[in-house]
């Protein structure tokens, strides 16, 4: 029969497919005609402000924000005064948070790739296309290879509870995020020795604090003497708000001065009272001379000497032990210099620094209080031995008394607010799932399955290996320890949200390898690579699914960047979700329907799209903790309640003084803290300061409360036996060596250690020929060391915005462009719209973008000037290539790169897309072999390069 | 009545136009829309020369590469994505306020705007603040609705109401859309060697610039 297509009946035909009514009725698609009344309802709501609080998502520092919107739309951006993370500032990024939001080139559909993985060739699916493709290939790989072949990484955003909770549903322990690759060796010292992770400088302001006749008041006043940032850039490259203000605050406010430890002179540097600029990767060197100096040195009965505050050792375990294997090495000679260990000499031999200048220091550490000590991500949390500085910083700032004391350092995250409870899904971890190994069936929890805690290489790495997923793609996991020793299985699907992990994640050309490595008959060993995101980032090139994710204006969490103190504000979804975008509540409970209507018993309706019918009812079970923290410190917080006990409910309900005491659970509990009561409250709780919390309020004894670690105690040791029980950070990983016949993991087994220590260790880094003699023999050809660094401004999120790409940062983000023409927004003076986007021509070095940092002197030596397009090119025979940035402020022989800021290869990053071929990618010289041992961390910032002119 | 049932047929033909190029623009290259296309009897249609030329364009390079099916499918809908959803910057933005607003963002006063005029004729985009108003498929869609319930009042003999939708067509038309289809339509065009979206360029250019019935 031959058919034919009318005009009626093309129309009726259409119409029929795309599920409208025919022709003969409104055929509308996209448009539907209003209900009486609802014209003039909607006209007359047009036009009015609503204030919505939420925070800024455009980088990880979260500030407190208000949002108006009006007709639908996000009008005006403001800081939210609330907030004491940013006191009502809100910065370049903050208010042009539109231009993301609106940007007609942030990811809009379901997508799917339809070429081979990089070629970037994607095609538009619907929703249910999308998760259907998806969960078939879970129900698919869980059934050949188990759950636990499947990775979901959660990425730079701290909303992640959701995706967790559905994967740790499904069945693998293997949910992790952006902290795996962010500075987990810094954070080390902290966790060990105080069961927490960050330590900063008590300059959040203000505070919240209980005054002597019990009123509540908002304190601003800055205590802290002296702060001593090593590798640490509060200014430019922190997530932390408050930390420039608050130096700045300190610094005018309290006469502190600032001492900057970092080859690069950084912004933060820039207005320190004293630069000091050692070889990169010495920091645990000059922080173990300054332990030494203060050991050596100490005098309690000379107030210019009195630099240990011995008290601390009545809230401590293990001292003896820590200072004995401190003190072994002094004994020990350096194969790299032939002298002490720690010693001045040796110290001043290796960082390249003065014997005066670190004795100095260390005085005035000593000397100084209160003050700070704080370490950074780039140094030394981006070394292979960064571990060693962490530890020594921390006992440095608990010996010298500054630890919680007014105006010293805080552990933030022993104090922050608890939050996620139930919502996080955690309990799925501990159901009983059986494998067979070697012919015989085990059984054991899902959490035994995780490939780090029980394998073969970094079973210490309690913030997951993410720098190993290449290999893990390639050779698959090797399970050694726990009740799974012996059982193998692939990686076989990767789904990363809000992350770059082929970009960001160690050297992306091993990437780049694994996630288009195929097996014998063609196919993607990694069977599924989805991503889930706003902004279309290079990891997206190599999926097969693209989920496009509500933007941070459009979905709903929680906040609590590293406060001094509890306090959460809410971040709030103002608008609804632009184009198909979807939040990630939603797609947790489309995935987890489509897993369970394809037979998969352990998703269930009660544990998702029944129990979250929005994603305030999770946010709302993410609160119901809070603050979850003990009434303990000085002044304490509640002094009408116990001391000890644990905290729950909003502030009023708690001020009021007529919460519930449970004297069987130690708890206070008042009205729980819901996102409605944040709403009514300008969108943030807040509970009172206190410092000192691990002692009792008058009276010089442990509360043994806090800190968070085995015995409550600030320990110094890390595994040890005691009344017949084992304590200590390690005894767990001990265990788990011990039950394997003593099997040593690989991470120990290349530095020589066969367990996990007992107290103070020391190795060296790699690829440092200054302090490592096993690289003495690149010194010649490879002269530079090689170290990257964030400039916020230069992050993916922001450099789709022309306007904060433009703005020079450092010496790593420098007008050094090559002439191009684009269209950017301009601001406009006033009377005319307030931003127009213009046609703009940028002639050569106007516009910013990433650089190759040097010494000015290296640069003449070399016969490089300020703008020459060079090569640097490292042992593994990988090169980069940027433009020089000459200037005296840098260590002759090191080189800065930034981090993120060069060789874009995403076209969805516009004009860092553009520069890619002559901005430098830190990350192509990383050795991705070289993963830190404990924690299997990226050696980001050890490597050496020698530099070529192209 | 003469002149009621002229502009009836005249006015289904153009529906058909703006209801092939709305599905386009909504939902991509779909394998029901190619076949449609495929299938389609152009002989009866009363159109202005651009516009059948361009659907001329549309149709034959459905049909002449038929026999690829689902294969030639799949490649148009990767070039639409390439062309006008991303997830690279696509070169042709089908959003009137990236052509016309000083922003170049979406969202902005001229989707309001749009959307003001939506709220003239009783309709509201489905999924509001969602999508945006000023998307080029629900302007086109907005014009299909004009069109076609002109040609409705037209077959009943309703007059008034032809005109009416009519007026309203060419305000649309000549207060927005007509500044800045044609440059959309221009990108596409540039942007691909694909005929079938060099036919459907030509399409929204002769809709913007043709003097519709």
């Amino acid at each position: 029969m031959e058919l034919h297509v009318s005009r009626r009946t093309f129309l009726k035909s259409c119409s029929a497919l795309g599920g409208a009514a025919a022709f003969g009725g409104s055929g509308l698609l996209s448009l539907r005609a209003l209900a009486p009344g609802e014209a003039h309802a909607m006209q007359a709501a047009a036009g009015s402000y609503q204030i919505r609080y939420t925070a800024d998502v455009m980088c990880p520092g979260e500030c407190g924000l208000e949002m108006w919107v009006k007709n639908g739309q996000v009008a005006k951006i403001y800081g939210n005064k609330a907030v004491p993370m940013n006191d009502g500032a809100c910065c370049a990024k903050g208010s042009s948070g539109q231009q993301l939001i609106y940007s007609p080139y942030r990811l809009k559909y379901p997508m799917i790739r339809v070429g081979e993985r990089g070629e970037g060739k994607f095609r538009v699916a619907s929703w249910d296309e999308a998760i259907d493709h998806i969960a078939k290939k879970l129900t698919g790989i869980k059934k050949q290879h188990g759950a636990e072949s499947v990775v979901m990484d959660c990425g730079d955003v701290t909303d992640r509870d959701q995706y967790w909770r559905l994967f740790f549903a499904y069945g693998t322990p293997n949910c992790t995020e952006h902290g795996a690759i962010c500075d987990t060796p810094r954070r080390h010292g902290p966790k060990l020795m105080l069961g927490g992770k960050r330590i900063e400088p008590d300059i959040m302001r203000p505070q919240l604090v209980r005054q002597p006749d019990g009123s509540l008041q908002q304190d601003y006043t800055y205590k802290t003497k002296l702060i001593i940032y090593n590798g640490w850039n509060p200014f430019v490259a922190t997530r932390i708000a408050y930390e420039a203000r608050g130096t700045l605050g300190a610094k005018v406010e309290a006469g502190c001065r600032v001492v900057v430890i970092d080859p690069a002179m950084s912004n933060t540097a820039s207005r320190a009272d004293l630069w000091l600029a050692p070889r990169a990767g010495t920091d645990g060197d000059l922080f173990g001379a300054m332990l030494r100096f203060i050991l050596e040195n100490d005098n309690p009965a000379d107030t210019a000497r009195k630099y240990i505050d011995w008290n601390f050792k009545k809230y401590s375990v293990g001292w003896e032990d820590f200072e004995a294997a401190f003190k072994s090495w002094w004994g020990k000679t350096d194969p790299i210099n032939g002298m002490s260990y720690f010693s001045l000499d040796w110290a001043a031999n290796r960082t390249g620094l003065a014997q005066d200048q670190i004795a100095e220091l260390a005085h005035n550490f000593g000397i100084t209080k209160p003050a700070a000590l704080v370490w950074g991500m780039q140094s030394p949390g981006h070394h292979f031995n960064g571990y060693c500085c962490s530890i020594i910083g921390t006992a440095l700032n608990i010996i010298t008394g500054n630890f919680d004391m007014p105006g010293g350092v805080i552990d933030t995250e022993l104090v922050k607010a608890s939050k996620g409870g139930t919502a996080t899904g955690s309990q799925f971890k501990k159901r009983k799932v059986k494998r067979v190994i070697d012919g015989k069936e085990v059984e054991g929890e899902v959490e035994h399955l995780h490939m780090d805690s029980f394998g073969n290489k970094f079973p210490a790495a309690w913030d997951d290996a993410v720098a190993d997923f290449p290999q893990v793609m390639q050779e698959g996991v090797d399970l050694r320890y726990g009740p799974f020793r012996g059982h193998k299985y692939p990686m076989k699907a990767y789904l990363l949200r809000t992350g770059n992990s082929v970009y960001t994640a160690s050297a992306p050309w091993r990437w780049k390898e694994a996630v288009t490595a195929k097996d014998k008959d063609g196919n993607y060993k990694l069977d599924l690579f989805v991503t889930i995101d706003t902004l279309y980032l290079e990891s997206a090139l190599y999926a097969d699914v693209i989920l496009p994710e509500a933007s941070y204006a459009e979905r709903q969490s929680v906040s609590d960047i590293y406060p001094s103190h509890p306090l959460i504000y809410n971040r709030d979804a103002v608008i609804a979700p632009l184009h198909e975008c979807k939040k990630p509540t939603e797609i947790m409970n489309l995935l987890a329907k489509r897993l369970s209507e394809l037979g998969d018993p352990d998703i269930k309706a009660e544990d998702f799209w029944a129990k979250y019918r929005t994603e305030e009812d999770f946010v709302n079970e993410m609160l119901a903790p809070a603050p979850g923290r003990p009434n303990i410190g000085t002044p304490l917080p509640y002094p009408k309640y116990p001391e000890g006990y644990t905290l729950i409910g909003t502030p009023e309900s708690l001020e009021k003084g007529d919460a519930t005491v449970d004297n069987e659970k130690k708890q206070v509990r008042g009205k729980p803290l819901t996102v409605e009561w944040l709403r009514a409250n300008k969108g943030v709780a807040v509970w009172p300061m206190s410092w000192q919390r691990y002692k009792k309020v008058g009276a010089d004894e442990p509360n043994k409360v806090f800190p968070n670690t085995s015995t409550k105690l600030i320990e110094f040791k890390f595994d040890w036996v005691e009344g017949g029980k084992r304590f200590g950070g390690y005894k767990s990983h001990n265990e788990k060596l011990e039950k394997a016949g003593g099997e040593v993991p690989l991470g120990l087994k290349r530095i020589g250690f066969d367990k996990f220590p007992s107290t103070f260790f020391w190795f060296e880094t790699v690829w440092n020929p200054h302090t490592n003699p096993e690289y003495k023999k690149y010194a010649k050809d490879f002269p530079f060391q090689v170290i990257s660094g964030k400039v916020h401004h230069a992050m993916s999120g922001t450099q789709l915005v022309p306007w904060l790409g433009e703005v020079k940062a450092e010496g790593t983000w420098q007008p050094l462009n090559d002439a191009f023409e684009a269209e950017i927004p301009d601001a406009q003076p006033i009377g005319l719209d307030a931003v127009k986007v213009v046609k703009h021509k940028f002639a050569a070095n106007t516009y910013s973008v990433g650089t190759v940092w040097m010494n000015e002197d290296d640069a003449k030596r070399l016969s490089l000037k300020t703008g020459d397009l060079v090569e640097l090119a490292n042992p593994l025979g990988k090169s980069t290539r940027g433009k020089v940035f000459a200037s005296g402020g840098m260590r002759p022989g090191v080189m800065k790169l930034g981090f993120g800021t060069g060789g874009r290869f995403s076209p969805g990053l516009g004009p860092a897309y553009h520069s890619r071929n002559y901005t430098p990618l830190a990350n192509e010289l990383v050795d991705p072999d070289a993963l830190s041992p404990i924690m299997g961390f990226p050696a980001y910032a050890d490597m050496i390069v020698n530099v070529r002119k192209v | 009545m003469d002149m009621i049932a002229y502009r009836e047929s005249a006015l289904e033909s153009e529906a058909l136009v703006l209801d092939v190029l709305r599905r386009l623009f909504l939902e991509g290259p779909t394998m029901a829309l190619q076949e449609a296309l495929a299938l389609m009897d152009r002989a009866g249609l009363e159109l202005p020369l651009p516009m059948a030329e361009g659907l001329d364009r549309m149709c034959e390079a459905v049909a002449s590469d038929l026999d690829r099916g689902d294969e030639r499918c799949l490649d148009l809908q990767a070039e639409f994505a390439r062309l006008l959803v991303g997830p690279s910057e696509p070169p042709a933005l089908p959003y009137a306020s990236c052509y016309l607003s000083p922003t170049r963002a979406l969202m902005t006063d001229e989707t309001l705007a749009v959307r003001e005029g939506y709220l003239k004729a009783g309709l509201v985009v489905q999924q509001l603040h969602r999508i945006p108003d000023d998307h080029l498929g629900i302007e086109l869609g907005f014009l299909f609705f004009l069109t076609s319930t002109a040609a409705q009042a037209a077959g009943s003999g309703d007059g008034e109401m032809v005109m009416r939708r009519l007026a309203e067509r060419r305000s649309f038309l000549d207060q927005h859309f007509s500044r800045w289809a044609p440059r959309f339509a221009e990108r596409l065009i540039r942007a691909t060697e694909e005929p079938y979206f060099h036919g459907a360029g030509g399409l929204v250019k002769a809709v913007a610039e043709a003097p519709l019935a």
